[in-house]
């Protein structure tokens, strides 16, 4: 269940996030208040992103929501920008995840080879963000600083 | 594709993280090799061979217009159960950038808390797990470099090489 919402949000616009609209993303959003805390956390966490790679123009830069009708037609239209953004947030929810997970039971010595990005456990002085790429054997880890 | 791979990102995060090389130290001594790329972003335009897996990656992310390799490292650790390691570099400018490694293995995986300081100022602090031949890759944000008027990056790409 919990997975099926994160999947949701992961998907989601930031109107959505936000909870404006008729979606059903949108409606849990306004209805759960976890749900609202998670989705505030990923929109939070796009942003300071989105404001850490943009001061070096990293990112494309986020833009004021516009209605979801318009930001699906967007979407569709969607090239270059849009896998950054995406790629944005996907690195954010990464991070919102990594910081929500709750203390983990041992491994069994048995258990099936994961990702390397999985593996990470990376311990940091500041805020990061883990960022899996498309390469399985390079994985991406970025530290914010306080002015990002 | 890009929510498959969110999801299937999501998956992988939801399972426990691996603390093994921290947990299970080795009975026995593990030579690590420990290659290290520092990068400039927004250094050169030029693509530089040596670092072309790590940029191309970074290329699909980031918007730096390229990619210096400022300089490569490599530093021999035996690990047992832990090691520490220092390198000093200096880059074509005169700047000073140092490298400090702590390395623990399980003689599978390796435990590395890595700094790195530029003309004093610690620009990277962080602790990972690596495997074996698997590269992470550290950036961050700094202030204008090599007389820039904005901001840069530096990256350090590290991957071990266990036993080698």
């Amino acid at each position: 269940m919990k997975r099926n919402i994160m999947k949701a949000l992961l998907a989601a616009e930031p109107a959505e996030l936000r909870g404006t609209g008729e979606t059903e993303v949108a409606r849990r959003v306004r209805e759960d208040e976890a749900v609202r805390k998670l989705a505030t956390s990923i929109l939070h966490q796009t942003q300071a992103l989105n404001r850490a790679l943009g001061s070096s123009h990293a990112l494309a830069r986020p833009q004021a929501a516009p209605p979801v009708s318009a930001l699906r037609e967007r979407r569709r239209r969607a090239g270059r920008a849009q896998s950054f953004a995406a790629a944005a947030l996907t690195a954010a929810a990464l991070l919102t995840l990594l910081l929500a997970q709750p203390a983990s039971p041992p491994v069994s010595p048995g258990a099936p080879q994961r990702s390397l990005t999985a593996r990470l456990d990376v311990k940091a002085d500041r805020p990061f963000a883990v960022i899996a790429t498309d390469n399985p054997d390079i994985a991406i880890v970025w530290l914010f600083n306080q002015e990002d | 594709m890009r929510f498959a791979r969110a999801a299937a990102l999501v998956l992988a995060l939801g399972l426990p993280p691996v603390t093994a090389a921290a947990q299970s130290v080795s009975q026995r001594p593990t030579n690590v090799r420990l290659t290290f790329h520092l990068i400039e972003a927004d250094g050169e335009q030029r693509e530089d061979p040596e670092i072309q897996a790590v940029t191309t990656e970074l290329r699909k992310l980031f918007r730096f217009q390229g990619y210096r390799l400022v300089s490569k490292s490599i530093l021999n650790a035996t690990a047992w159960p832990h090691s520490n390691v220092q390198q000093k570099l200096t880059d074509d400018l005169g700047r000073a950038y140092n490298i400090n490694a702590s390395v623990e293995s399980n003689g599978t995986d390796v435990r590395l808390g890595v700094s790195l300081s530029v003309a004093g100022e610690q620009l990277i602090d962080a602790a990972v797990n690596l495997q074996d031949g698997k590269t992470v890759v550290l950036g961050t944000t700094s202030g204008p470099l090599r007389g820039q008027s904005r901001s840069s990056a530096l990256i350090l790409a590290v991957t071990p090489t266990i036993n080698p």
